[in-house]
């Protein structure tokens, strides 16, 4: 096989072209969307011999370069609200640090499996067709003009701006209690170390609906505090599990941290309707296979343990 | 030496001196390369093996790896409708790496029971395979040998060794291909002869694999140094964000919708 190499730590051998060109795929997803891509990244690297513990750590690695390079752009036009990104990332580094606990409590009982499953196909399913039709339904009203008449204060509006610490967030142009980023980080959190992914999927939405922040300013943002919270998940997984092929991720991040840049590229030309429609398409489409592995008999009844 | 390759050695010690005193002439094993180097460019290789063995004789060469316990999650069906992880299952004795080839099938060879106790064939593997905690052998077994056999690690080349007999002697000729997966470890090369069903090791060798160069260095950092590379490959890849933003990097427009 020509252009091929050898990752020592995974044990396997692939031509170069596809790890660079999945971490271009990926990559572009992450400047797209503000997601770190690993719920996509891990199972196609697992399509291609990776072993799956070395596909996740590996995969860390490998978005700490998408999210900076993302970062930067975003930075650079003024869309990365770092006040509300340090508030979330305090809050998601609580929220994983529970929901590992919880996932070993789970795992003592025998049913941490199915579990997670079901936290997944729940929550992707919900997010997918939530910001699919709220999208689809604006899009509606811009074209007829029809305009969005004053949205009537809800319940949630109410209570948002009854909470002490009410702080303004000039880059995202909204004000609102540190409170909230701090305690919705920490619920992302509890999920993503559920799940045993960044969380990108369900901040990104969250920063959307629930703390109202603009589409633009969300993709920045979150890329901000995944590159964090992947700096820990490298370093961990190198330091406590010997699982990180540098090699595997330098090919990966040589194609993520370009994919990144189209990405914002492309971020930047489209409306805020339009980049949510796409997000939920492609969560929709994750989701999709979700239901169709679980349906779908395995190829084998057996797995190595370690992986997902 | 693990337990069946001291077993495979006392036979070879016994079987030669016998066979010398008999007049038969004693079996001989050439491996090409004996020695496997695995750099960072290395996409798998394929192994020779030739030598001579006696006439009449069946032959069988088998290629093992370094045995250990097999640690799998066990997938079934939930409610009746989902496939998920129920539980977790360990062989204990299952070698990493099994090829197989022989100059006719197995079952022409000798009977099952011969064939298990010389641990020819993945009914042998089966036999041997001890499933911890007292668990069901027989069907996740097979499901094991299915995920080996994907990954090349595997196999049986039933009558696919090449046989060309001339006078008292025959000459044998076979290749094994080593894919990427087989990791760095000693490789245990045994020719078997089967004489009316009989078994009888001919010839063994060893064979070695080992990480060298670049591949090596990564290796050993990551495992004994597991904190400074990670650390050091956290720093590359900020260090390759960082540069690509910088050099895709022009005026910025605010877009912001």
């Amino acid at each position: 096989m020509p252009f091929s190499m050898f990752f020592p730590v995974a044990g396997a051998t692939t031509n170069i072209a596809i790890p660079i060109g999945l971490g271009g795929i990926v990559g572009f997803l992450s400047g797209l969307f503000g997601v770190g891509g690993g719920f996509l990244m891990t199972p196609l690297l697992m399509m291609i011999g990776i072993p799956a513990t070395v596909a996740a750590a590996t995969d860390s690695n490998q978005i700490v370069a998408a999210s900076a390079s993302g970062v930067l752009a975003h930075a650079r036009a003024g869309s990365v609200d770092l006040k509300m990104g340090i508030l979330l990332l305090l809050g998601g580094v609580a929220g994983s640090s529970i929901g590992v606990v919880l996932i070993r409590m789970l795992r003592s009982l025998g049913e941490a499996d199915l579990f997670i499953r079901l936290v997944y196909i729940i929550m992707l399913g919900g997010i997918g067709a939530y910001m699919f039709f709220e999208s689809l339904s604006s899009m509606r009203e811009k074209r007829t003009g029809s305009g969005k008449a004053p949205r009537p204060s809800t319940s949630y509006a109410r209570l948002m701006n009854r909470l002490p610490w009410q702080v303004e967030f000039k880059r995202s142009g909204v004000t609102l209690s540190a409170l909230l980023p701090l305690l919705l980080g920490c619920l992302v959190g509890i999920l993503a170390g559920v799940m045993g992914v960044g969380g990108g999927f369900i901040m990104v939405p969250v920063m959307v609906y629930l703390l109202r922040m603009p589409m633009h300013v969300v993709v920045g943002t979150s890329l901000f505090q995944i590159v964090f919270t992947c700096i820990n998940a490298t370093i961990m997984q190198s330091a406590l599990n010997h699982t990180v092929d540098a090699i595997l991720a330098l090919m990966l991040l040589l194609g993520s941290a370009v994919g990144a840049q189209i990405g914002v590229r492309v971020n930047r030309r489209l409306k805020s309707d339009e980049l949510k429609i796409l997000m939920a398409v492609v969560v929709l489409a994750v989701w999709a296979k979700m239901i169709l592995d679980l349906l779908m008999r395995p190829a084998a009844l057996v797995a190595y343990r370690g992986g997902h | 030496m693990a337990g069946p390759q001291k077993l495979v050695f006392c036979l070879v010690l016994l079987a030669a001196p016998q066979m010398a005193f008999a007049g038969i002439p004693a079996a001989t094993m050439r491996i090409e390369p004996e020695k496997i180097l695995v750099d960072l460019f290395y996409t798998g290789t394929i192994v020779h093996v030739r030598g001579e063995a006696p006439a009449g004789d069946n032959l069988v060469i088998l290629c093992i790896g370094e045995e250990s316990t097999a640690e799998l999650k066990q997938k079934g069906k939930v409610w009746g409708l989902l496939w998920l992880n129920i539980g977790n299952i360990a062989f204990k004795h299952v070698p990493f790496f099994y090829q197989l080839a022989s100059s006719k099938k197995l079952e022409d060879l000798a009977s099952d029971g011969d064939l298990i106790r010389a641990g020819v064939g993945f009914r042998a593997l089966e036999a041997k395979a001890v499933p911890e905690n007292g668990g069901e052998r027989n069907r996740l077994f097979w499901e094991l040998m299915k995920l080996k056999k994907s990954e090349g690690l595997y196999a049986m080349q039933e009558g696919q060794l090449e046989i060309d007999t001339q006078g008292p002697l025959q000459n044998y000729s076979t290749t094994f291909r080593f894919p990427a997966a087989a990791g760095p470890g000693e490789y245990r090369i045994h020719l078997v002869g089967f004489d009316e069903g009989k078994a009888v090791i001919l010839a063994d060798r060893a064979l070695f694999v080992q990480l060298s160069g670049a591949a090596a260095s990564i290796k050993s950092l990551s495992l004994n140094h597991g904190l400074l590379y990670g650390i050091f490959s956290v720093a590359v890849a900020l260090a390759a964000g960082l540069l690509t933003g910088l050099v895709f990097g022009r005026r910025p427009h605010k877009g912001g919708h």
